[in-house]
């Protein structure tokens, strides 16, 4: 198992708390952005084209923490922007870890080094890294739009496995992605000794400064079939079975935009974490008062429509997985043979 | 194009924006939320002098201007690829 038992259980004794209250929709992992400033520029990515005084602000540790109370949702994610950037990300993680929060830092990992050094981390079964890793060394370092980085990011990973430290890697795949390097950056991930692997096709950010890469719906599922064909055994993915499934297209699922909802300087984001419709300035009101039903697939939304990011769909296959028997089954069948 | 309209693209506008204010004053900063509701709407922006977060209702705004640079139109991926590519794959 790619995940911790702890968390495991966690995760999923906080799902079948919310069947049992009957909720309707409740959140799964809480998107916290600290900050919107990077130290790199990806041509896949929409959400750092601001301007300076925009990207100069923060949010306080204490506006973090009081999201993370007000969502109640049992993970925490530190996305970005670099969240290494942040001035106060050690003091956060150890306040998210003393409130038995499961915590994965995002990060290129280009300033993890120095940090670790610097001791701001200690290690723990709440804390994980998800370094960025978007393929073998050429296509990482043409993805993020400078070379080096994919040798920086395995330096760090080394070291922070080293000091005892969780470390997963997060991959977008693009339209230029090639399935048997993919399944090659696979193994070489095994090989460096990470815990699991997070993998989803990128979102076609409107801001984003490449607009040529993003998968269509039809070549999502073709290339994930092809690169999760024959999935072998060691190669270990720290997200659901059901949601590799989805990206196959062996399962049928709708978006749950409101399961990894997002915090960021701005407030809410509505209605999720990819699309940027208005922002909610408290979560209840995120939760009560946008209109749902214009969003996923179904809606006709054409910013959904070829939408399969893990952010709306992880969480719906957590859901199934606990909600329907066939969910449960496949997850199951899943876990036990290794196969997809 | 009505005020709405303007507003909607102010706030998709990755650049500062300037208000003018039916009162004829002028504020600056980036325009990041808009609301529409029964007593006819707000934004809120981030002013670029001061940094405070600013909420202004559409009834107070005359005008938006589109002063600031678009940071969504960049030029570093085009930039990057070309650099690439005469390189021969080296950066």
């Amino acid at each position: 198992m790619a995940v911790p038992a702890s968390q495991a259980w966690t995760v999923a004794s906080y799902v079948l708390k919310q069947r049992l209250r009957r909720r309707e929709r409740y959140p799964l992992v809480l998107m916290l952005e600290p900050l919107l400033r990077c130290n790199l520029a990806c041509a896949g990515c929409g959400k750092i084209q601001y301007p300076p005084h925009v990207l100069k602000r923060a949010l306080t540790v204490q506006q973090c923490l009081d999201a993370v109370e007000e969502c109640g949702a049992p993970i925490v994610s530190i996305p970005g922007g670099e969240p290494l950037l942040y001035p106060h990300i050690g003091e956060l993680v150890d306040a998210l870890v003393a409130r038995k929060k499961y915590v994965y830092l995002c990060t290129n990992a280009l300033l993890l080094r120095e940090k670790l050094d610097a001791g701001l981390f200690t290690p723990s079964k709440r804390l994980s890294f998800s370094v960025h890793m978007d393929g073998l060394r050429e296509d990482h370092d043409a993805s993020v739009c400078r070379n080096g980085v994919y040798d920086i990011a395995v330096e760090a990973i080394r070291e922070a496995l080293r000091r005892g430290f969780r470390v997963t890697t997060n991959t977008t795949l693009f339209d230029s992605s090639e399935p048997l390097r993919v399944r090659e950056f696979f193994d070489e991930m095994m090989d460096l000794g990470v815990e699991g692997m997070m993998v989803s096709p990128g979102y076609s950010y409107q801001k984003a400064p490449d607009q040529e890469s993003f998968l269509a719906r039809e070549r999502t599922t073709a290339l994930f079939s092809q690169v999760l064909a024959n999935k072998k055994r060691r190669w270990r993915f720290n997200q659901s079975p059901l949601f590799l499934q989805f990206l196959m297209g062996k399962q049928a699922f709708e978006c749950t935009p409101w399961g990894n909802p997002l915090y960021t300087i701005f407030g809410w984001q509505r209605p999720c974490y990819l699309l940027q419709d208005g922002y909610a300035p408290t979560f209840r009101e995120l939760m009560e008062e946008t209109p749902w039903e214009l969003y996923g697939r179904d809606s006709g939304n054409p910013q959904c429509r070829d939408c399969m990011v893990h952010s709306g769909y992880e969480p719906t296959a957590v859901h199934a997985a606990f909600s329907t028997w066939s969910g449960f089954k496949d997850a199951a069948a899943a876990a036990i043979s290794g196969k997809l | 194009m009505g005020l709405p309209e303007i507003i909607e693209l102010a706030f998709d506008y990755r650049g500062d924006v300037t208000i003018v204010r039916t009162d004829g004053a002028e504020i600056t900063g980036y325009l990041f939320n808009r609301r529409e509701d029964a007593s006819g709407g707000s934004v809120q922006l981030f002013a670029t002098e001061s940094g405070a977060q600013v909420s202004l209702p559409y009834s107070a705004i005359a005008a938006v201007r589109f002063t600031g640079r678009d940071a969504a139109r960049t030029e570093h991926f085009d930039s990057f690829q070309q650099r690439r590519s005469e390189r021969g794959g080296s950066d």
